[in-house]
């Protein structure tokens, strides 16, 4: 699987790929399509759009820390 | 970027902020959806996570460690202790936040229990003396699950008979099979005066000394197995 980096990504393209993808932005935050904000189910926190991964697995939307994606992994195993 | 080809955008081939047009967005978001590509952030975070994957520590702790909670941890605790290393101190600050805001103040004193090294020496202390692996993992897993009650960490300016009966009444109100003294650096005489009382005064138990590379220094205070 090849990983890209959301870093190199504008923040049109963020949005645009977010949008692609069934989410939504609201200012610093990504929403699911109904308008709620997505929370980083390992965290319990928001996801700002500056500081998100999107992962495989129905599209799971993530904050970038190593907990985050450590919690990924051992759910889903060394996919990435 | 006027066709369908994506652009050299895997961190480090360039740091040029992107712009993509409304099919190379489509393409990528269909290459997601077929698992082809993933959207990482910083490549540093997904390194640091998979390189403690590999380390020894790691190996050794998966075999005994099955609870997925404390294996968060134990990955979390080698994952500071390489950002420790590396001084990478705002993100040290950051994922011990994160650690707390997930698994409280008790979740972070398990990661810093394996950070500061103690677990992996933990497990070199006790596995000769232990019979079977359900055994072993069942004293891993109390004194994880007990680092608050069992575990104490000895600073330099400790009042040591203050420290001896915190130790004391631990031993005899919680009867941990493995209570554990770490004395970093400057706290290693507190902690050598700490433990001759012990010696002194507690029978039925064993301790053992484990130094770090650092100069730390981990006594195990084993509750005496059969034979001993």
């Amino acid at each position: 699987m090849e990983l890209l980096s959301l870093k190199n990504f504008s923040i049109s393209a963020k949005v645009a790929l977010l949008e692609e993808l069934g989410y939504r932005c609201e200012g610093r935050f990504v929403l699911s399509n109904d308008g709620t904000k997505v929370f980083d189910k390992y965290i319990n926190q928001p996801v700002l759009v500056d500081n998100m991964v999107i992962l495989p697995g129905s599209t799971i939307v993530l904050d970038d820390n190593p907990l985050s994606i450590a919690s990924y992994i051992e759910e889903y195993g060394e996919v990435l | 970027m006027g066709d369908n080809s994506l652009p050299e955008i895997a961190e480090g081939v360039t740091n040029a902020i992107l712009n993509f047009t409304r099919e190379q967005i489509v393409s990528l978001a269909n290459r997601f959806r077929n698992r082809d590509v993933a959207f990482i952030g910083n490549s540093d975070t997904i390194q640091i996570v998979k390189e403690q994957l590999k380390t020894g520590e790691w190996d050794l702790s998966k075999k005994y460690v099955e609870d997925k909670e404390l294996r968060i941890l134990i990955q979390m605790g080698l994952t500071l202790r390489k950002l420790e290393f590396r001084k990478q101190f705002d993100k040290l600050h950051n994922l011990r936040e994160k650690i707390v805001l997930r698994f409280q103040t008790r979740g972070l004193h398990i990661a810093q229990f394996v950070q500061r090294g103690i677990f992996a020496a933990l497990i070199g202390d006790i596995a000769p003396k232990i019979n079977s692996i359900a055994e072993l993992k069942s004293v891993v897993k109390e004194t994880l699950e007990n680092v608050e009650k069992n575990v104490i960490f000895i600073k330099e300016t400790d009042d040591i008979n203050r420290k001896f009966d915190e130790v004391k009444t631990s031993l005899y109100a919680n009867k941990p099979a493995t209570y554990i003294i770490f004395g970093k650096n400057s706290a290693v005489n507190p902690s050598n005066e700490i433990v001759r009382l012990l010696r002194e005064n507690i029978a039925g138990y064993a301790i053992s000394l484990y130094k770090s590379d650092k100069g730390d220094c981990i006594y195990f205070v084993n509750k005496k197995w059969e034979g001993e």
